[in-house]
């Protein structure tokens, strides 16, 4: 029963992404003028082939990968910790909360010049961009997160002598980890798209860089693109991956209830 | 009443909300004995929780002080486990159920090995061996009141408190429970502190009843149970004494809900 359900699924998946496929190669193959600039398909998978043996593309993304995975990580190591700190004390929340709200709103492409400016077209830089602009979905979820953890629970930590740290580690920590985790969830999109961007606006190497280089050849270009979104699903993926095995106590109960 | 008291609560009074707020207990002095066995009882509400996290340092009092082993304490002492009332909340929903029992064993010197022992023959005891590897949501309520109770059991503190903990457990278990806390108490020479709405089982398990009413609540009665020797739940609930110290426990609560509304009203 389930694994016919399943099936159907995967089956109409794959017609959708066949139509859709087909649909690319119609449009490619148009005469019409304005739609000239999109290669056909086949163009862009032959593209993608070729790609796919040069180091050029590797190297590109393997750019990509560690700014993103380096400015995540660092992220995560600020953020919580931060996090931790604020939420420790009522009024340390309240009285952060103004400048957290405020930074967290400045759209993130916009302040891509500045760092520019500041450090020049390095990995540095764009790591730096995802630090500034990604930190604050996590920190935030930290302190909802802290703030949220059920008084009972660190009650009877507290009742067993459980030393602050040992609290933090194995309560605290776990307790929260589903308001963190969406934080993080966030904190990675936000931060492939600072990467892309830092590539593409400011020509921090990557593939962001590649494709803003292969502006005059389309079929690349294209299938570049494709890479990134490729990139992304997997990115997110992960994430959810990770997710959902580490917090699988969380939303078991939820989907029985 | 030479030995040091286990547990001692001087003048010890809560008040809610500020100094404005709602007066909750008053006045309560009371000296526990080691070894002894002592329920709390009163009406719902009058603040037995209250009490009794206070004694166990998560609560502070707002006026008067508690001593465990001769010591006042500002914090949870380490020599000291609570079953909460609200049993639930208290397992972390993360860790099954055999690492829950073990978390408070973490850090404490023991090696491995004697963990696995405790947490073995604390959950036996409570009849939960096959539900070690389950998580607390895929148990009953009944079931997680006897995980809550086994993680203070392995715990093997000196002085053991309990918020109402057999309030979820069919009347069987209860007996069995009730049985076995009897049994653990004298082998391992613990003191007992219970908080229960059942008067049967105050005076089947106490050396002492305390029975607390009125608002704000005070100490109105603190009644000696004379029944020596190992307890029986047929023979020892059939004992005159038994009887006696039952209805004398009844006509006390049921005085103090008199003399409550007198005061409230
Ligand atoms: N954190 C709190 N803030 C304000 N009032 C409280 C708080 N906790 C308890 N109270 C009040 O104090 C009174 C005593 O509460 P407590 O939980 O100690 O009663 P109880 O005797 O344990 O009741 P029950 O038998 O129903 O468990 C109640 O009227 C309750 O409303
Ligand atoms: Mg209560």
């Amino acid at each position: 029963m389930l694994r016919t359900r399943r099936r159907q699924v995967l089956l109409g998946r794959l017609l959708t992404l066949l139509a859709l496929a087909a649909g690319w190669q119609v449009l490619g193959s148009s005469p019409d003028a304005d739609v000239k600039a999109v290669p056909k398909l086949s163009a862009v998978l032959a593209a993608l082939g070729d790609e796919l043996g040069t180091s050029a593309l590797a190297t590109a993304l393997g750019e990509t990968l560690t700014t993103t995975a380096l400015g995540l990580v660092l992220c995560l190591l600020v953020g919580i910790p931060a996090g931790l700190i604020l939420a420790a004390h009522p009024a340390l929340t309240i009285s952060s909360r103004f400048v957290i709200d405020f930074c967290r709103t400045v759209p993130p492409l916009a302040v891509i010049p500045l760092f520019l400016l500041l450090m020049g077209p390095t990995q540095r830089m764009a790591v730096s961009l995802i630090i500034a602009v990604s930190v604050w979905p996590i920190l935030l979820q930290t302190i909802h997160g802290v703030r949220n953890v059920d008084p009972e629970l660190l009650s009877t930590a507290r009742s067993f002598g459980l030393p602050l740290w040992r609290r933090l580690l194995f309560v605290v920590g776990p307790a929260s980890m589903p308001y963190v985790f969406t934080g993080i969830r966030i904190s990675a999109t936000l931060s492939l798209l600072l990467t892309i961007g830092a590539e593409l606006i400011a020509g921090v190497p990557g593939l962001g860089k590649e494709i803003l280089l292969s502006q005059s050849v389309p079929d690349r270009m294209f299938a570049l693109i494709t890479v990134a979104g490729v990139l992304g699903m997997a990115l997110a993926f992960a994430v959810t991956a990770i997710e959902s095995r580490l917090l699988a106590w969380h939303h078991v109960p939820r989907a029985a209830a | 009443m030479n030995a040091t008291p286990a547990v001692q609560l001087r003048d010890l009074g809560v008040t809610y909300g500020g100094a404005t707020g709602r007066e909750v207990l008053r006045g309560i002095d009371l000296s526990i004995a080691p070894n002894e066995i002592v329920c709390i009882v009163g009406h719902s509400g009058i603040g037995k929780s209250t009490l009794i996290r206070c004694i166990a340092g998560l609560q502070r009092p707002t006026t008067g002080e508690v001593l465990i082993g001769g010591t006042a304490i500002t914090a949870p002492p380490a020599t000291l486990a609570l079953v909460s009332q609200d049993y639930g909340r208290t397992l972390m929903p993360w860790l099954r159920v055999g690492e829950n029992v073990r978390l408070p064993l973490r850090g404490v010197g023991l090696a491995r090995a004697v963990q696995d022992e405790r947490v073995a023959e604390a959950l036996s005891v409570v009849g939960l061996v096959e539900a070690a590897r389950s998580y607390p949501w895929q148990l009953s309520g009944g079931m997680q009141q006897r995980v809550a109770i086994a993680r203070a059991l392995a715990y093997r503190p000196q002085v053991l408190l309990m918020d109402e903990p057999f309030a979820s457990v069919d009347a069987q278990t209860r007996a069995e429970l009730e049985d076995l806390l009897l049994t653990l108490q004298r082998d391992l020479g613990i003191t007992v502190v219970l908080v229960t709405h059942d008067v049967d089982e105050s005076v089947y398990l106490s050396d002492r009843v305390v029975v607390v009413g009125g608002r704000p609540a005070l100490v109105r009665e603190i009644v000696e149970v004379p029944i020596s020797g190992v307890r029986d739940q047929l023979t020892t609930k059939a004992d005159p004494a038994f009887i006696a110290c039952r209805t004398q426990v009844l006509s006390s609560i049921q005085a103090s809900k008199d003399s409550g509304s007198a005061v409230g009203g």
